[in-house]
């Protein structure tokens, strides 16, 4: 099917007569222009649901006058609505330059040329809705396999992201970023009382080619199993023993216990009014152990097919591998090239927007927990009295990032080095360090998923963006954990 | 340039193509915005925003086939007309595509209206002055949003619906060296530089409470104190779920034991959707008007769920003019008989809490939810606050808050304006009381 597509314009030529008409009137423009290009497709209880498309381009308009960058997006890309929403981030970079909170220089906008593909064989141009829904209507059936599940979905989303970004100190680069996801879930129910398994398969940049029926069959028998099994299961015991979580889980606990309070931005306090701070200080950089010797974490922006995977951030800053925690030490910050001027502290290249019409801020790209030296089976048979948790279902933290709540859809108990009891409702709480303190052994390369998160919110103006997190399975030891009921 | 006639004759233009068999629901976000961006009393970030967001729905009566698109307007009638023609012929191909829809709605009239409220916004020229004046001292951190929004809703079948307001909010936070802070608002239609003063001088004066050493809770159940605030963090949870009809068939309505009658919260409780606070349009996405007043909890008994067109038919339920994701708005809480002067002394010993962060269903079965405490909470004993506290976390079940724990509701309420900025800007806002309970669950 042909698709209605959005014509990307002559960035540079744009740019050139941008800079003819107004150039003298500020020390460095940028323009980016962005497409998100989002389809989602549901099938619900064996029946097509719902399928939409969603298209949203535009120009974001940078300027830099006395150290103070602004911004002004529009949808209008005629030579005269760019040049509209220049002038209003003129306007606005001189109103606020008296009161900048730091003197910005082009070195925050470093000239970045190059272009990065994400890794996909089949691309949108090659979806066929028909293809896709046999598939998905046929996978929630299989979903809805005995009479007590009362609910199932199958549902997929591909959004392919282009961007192109040129600048008046020479930089011309472009990003084209094709995610594929798909979320299929059971709820069963039995004398009032529910239960939901839920499975994400592939939250990676990848093309059509994820969307395969036989796996997705497959994954439902065992989804819907899950839901029926844990009609029957006991609730989940309150008491303190080692906790293994697993990848879908080890994501949550990553993300709001490490990722978020090592973002640069909230250690020097723009998020505060929102998003919240952080426990990290600007001198915990190098001295902090944050977690176990055990605890490795990285900012791995070349990772093939983590979903935040890129070439250059969108300040032009070129993105490389680093360690954030080394051998359980805080060495680096999560911070781009602003924070990184701003707190004297070393970042990565991690500025990043959400969409066309907001500006770049501090986000988590892919962050990554490396793999240790275990197996599954070893862990298991380490334990004597543990629990394995999966899926998460809940997750919150208060805004320094210390003490955090999260709950499960799926756990068993590990007694003796094996796994008994299927048990419901599984939570947990700890906080942020001694929690990370207490990791006693990290799985394998062949626990390893790379998963991540499609809207990690933050920013004012708020932002939802898709972070990657390649992880593996964790242990940690003397977890307080507790059920369910009021 | 007037939003209203341009999209009145764009649709009219489109809808003219259309066959006997086809209707169209256009659904419009525009807003022209300034967000700024502030931290320690510096400017930290400004962006300006022009967007118009077109959402084509195309419905094939015949073959009982939808197909739905969103895009961006630019504002160029020429360019947009053909933008939209194509789309519209791409939407009769892709519905070609897709399988007949099981619980196919199909257009209709719901009558015309154009609600409106012209104000008077800070001059781009005055606004960081005065931020900043009014600050003074203090570290202020925040954004300030103004701007024009205008939606509509309008359909081949007659429907048109518009909402236009000029709108503004100072959303802030002021913190001291021991980062204990106070978080408040100034949002309306009529920018005042008195108003913003007086906003921020009773902050700065709640401020001063928490230059005291803060102190650390035990875990434990105390007897607390919710701000409206506070309580208004606690209902938005219940957006998610918690009044859904199609979330109660497919076993994920937290208020299930609810409105199935085998549980109640006190007769004090009774929620409704009540579009007189005038804050948000009363159309929904399919230009259908929600009644007035929709009562959701009443007297402590489940009254009714929110249903669209989409679940009535999919579940034999009644719809009531429920958006498609059945999350109310304009939520009021009625308020009770406790007097602002007496919180103090009818807390006696316990907790008062000024702000939430971070809730979360923690057992969605049980209607129970976790969260942290925020900005200005304190230790009150014997009726006088003591020392702030340091954050704790909290996890409860509603049965038991707004049940056997509840001790009243103030007798004031206020409107808490709806600051989300995803996408685009939202329009909403809940009318909530204080309240009072026994024995609340803080874990951490
Ligand atoms: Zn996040």
């Amino acid at each position: 099917m042909p698709s209605h597509r959005h014509q990307a314009p002559n960035l540079k030529s744009m740019l050139k007569q941008i800079q003819t008409a107004v150039g003298h009137s500020c020390e460095w423009i940028g323009l980016r222009y962005t497409s998100d290009d989002t389809r989602t497709i549901v099938a619900k209880n064996g029946k097509y649901d719902y399928s939409g498309e969603m298209l949203l381009a535009g120009i974001m308009v940078e300027v830099m006058f006395d150290g103070q960058i602004a911004y002004s997006a529009t949808a209008d890309l005629s030579s005269a609505g760019i040049l509209r929403a220049t002038e209003s981030a003129i306007k606005w970079a001189k109103l606020a330059a008296p009161f900048r909170i730091f003197n910005f220089t082009v070195e925050q906008r470093p000239k970045a040329v190059g272009h990065y593909i994400s890794p996909h064989l089949k691309g949108l141009d090659k979806l066929s809705y028909k293809e896709i829904l046999d598939t998905l209507i046929q996978t929630s059936e299989r979903l809805k396999c005995a009479d007590e599940i009362i609910y199932s979905h199958a549902y997929s989303q591909l959004a392919q992201r282009q961007m192109h970004f040129v600048s008046t100190n020479g930089s011309d680069f472009q990003t084209e970023i094709l995610i594929g996801m798909t979320d299929l879930q059971a709820t069963a129910m039995r004398a009032g009382e529910s239960q939901t398994r839920t499975h994400i398969d592939g939250l990676k940049q990848q093309g059509l080619e994820s969307m395969e029926r036989e796996k997705f069959l497959h994954i439902a028998e065992r989804v819907s199993c899950e839901a029926l099994e844990l009609l029957s299961a006991p609730n989940c015991p309150s008491d303190t023993r080692d906790l293994l979580i697993m990848p879908d889980q080890t994501v949550l606990q990553l993300h709001e216990s490490i990722g978020h309070p090592l973002e640069l931005d909230r250690i020097l306090g723009d998020e505060r009014n929102y998003a919240g701070h952080s426990h990290v200080k600007l001198s915990d950089f190098g001295k902090l152990q944050y977690g176990s010797k055990l605890l490795n974490v990285t900012y791995g922006p070349t990772h093939p097919n983590a979903l935040a995977s890129f070439q250059f951030d969108d300040g032009g800053a070129e993105a490389t591998k680093e360690y954030l925690i080394k051998d359980g030490l805080l060495v680096r910050a999560i911070g781009g090239a602003e924070s990184q001027a701003r707190a004297k502290v070393p970042g990565v290249a991690c500025f990043r927007s959400s969409l066309w019409n907001r500006a770049p801020i501090d986000r988590m790209g892919n962050i990554n927990l490396e793999a240790g030296d275990s197996s599954l089976a070893e862990m298991v048979k380490a334990t004597q009295k543990g629990i394995i948790m999966r899926t998460n279902r809940s997750w919150s933290i208060d805004d320094y990032r210390r003490k955090f709540q999260f709950g499960c859809e799926y756990a068993q108990l590990i007694e003796d080095g094996r796994i008994t009891t299927t048990v419901k409702n599984p939570n947990y709480r700890g906080i942020s360090v001694p929690f990370w303190n207490s990791l006693k052994m990290v799985g394998n390369q062949s626990t390893v998923e790379a998963l991540g998160t499609f809207g990690c919110g933050k920013g004012e103006p708020n932002q939802g963006i898709y972070v990657g997190h390649v992880v593996p399975a964790c242990l940690l030891e003397n977890v307080e954990v507790f059920g369910g009921g009021k | 340039m007037q939003m209203k006639s341009y999209i009145d004759r764009l649709t009219n233009a489109l809808f003219n193509n259309l066959k006997n068999n086809e209707d169209l629901i256009i659904n419009l976000h525009f807003e022209e915005s300034d967000f700024l961006r502030f931290n320690k009393a510096r400017a930290r970030q400004t962006t300006h925003v022009w967007q118009a967001n077109f959402a084509m729905s195309y419905l094939n009566n015949s073959t009982q086939k939808n197909s739905r698109k969103r895009f961006l307007l630019t504002g160029d009638y020429e360019m947009d007309i053909a933008q939209a023609s194509l789309a519209l012929n791409y939407l009769r191909e892709m519905a070609q595509e897709l399988p007949a829809d099981p619980f196919f709605i199909s257009a209709e009239n719901f009558g015309t209206s154009f609600e409106k409220t012209t104000g008077q916004l800070p001059a781009s020229e005055i606004i960081l002055d005065e931020i900043f004046s009014a600050a003074g001292q203090a570290d202020f951190v925040g954004q300030v949003v103004t701007g024009p929004i205008f939606q509509s809703i309008i359909n081949s079948k007659g429907t048109n619906h518009a909402f236009a307001t000029d709108s503004f909010f100072v959303d802030y936070s002021l913190f001291l060296e021991n980062q204990k802070a106070v978080k408040n608002s100034y949002a309306g239609t009529c920018w005042s530089k008195n108003d913003l003063q007086q906003n921020l001088h009773e902050s700065k004066t709640l401020l001063k409470k928490l230059e005291i050493i803060p102190r650390d809770i035990k875990r434990g159940k105390y007897r607390t104190y919710f701000t409206p605030s506070a309580h208004e963090e606690m209902t938005g949870i219940l957006g998610w779920g918690g009044f859904s009809g199609a979330s109660f068939k497919e076993g994920q309505c937290p208020f299930r034991a609810l409105y199935e009658n085998q549980e109640s919260f006190s007769s004090k409780i009774t929620l409704k959707q009540d579009f007189s606070l005038g804050v948000c349009p009363r159309f929904n996405a399919e230009g259908e008007l929600a009644p007035q007043t929709l009562a959701l909890i009443e007297e402590g008994r489940g009254k009714n769920l929110l249903v669209s067109r989409r679940s009535a038919k999919e579940f034999n339920l009644i719809a009531n003019g429920a958006n498609g994701g059945e999350s109310p708005c304009s939520v009021v809480i009625s308020p009770g008989k406790l007097k602002r002067e007496n919180i103090l002394k009818e807390l006696g010993t316990g907790l008062y809490i000024s702000n939430l962060h971070y809730l979360n269903f923690s057992d969605r079965q049980a209607a129970r939810i976790t969260g942290m405490t925020r900005y200005a909470c304190f230790y009150v004993e014997n009726g006088e606050i003591v020392a702030p506290i340091n954050d704790l976390r909290f996890d409860e079940s509603f049965y038991n808050c707004w049940g056997k724990n509840l001790i009243d509701l103030t007798d004031f309420s206020e409107i808490i304006p709806n600051v989300s900025t995803y996408f685009s800007r939202g329009i909403n806002a809940n009318k909530i009381p204080g309240i009072l309970v026994d024995d609340f669950n803080f874990t951490l």
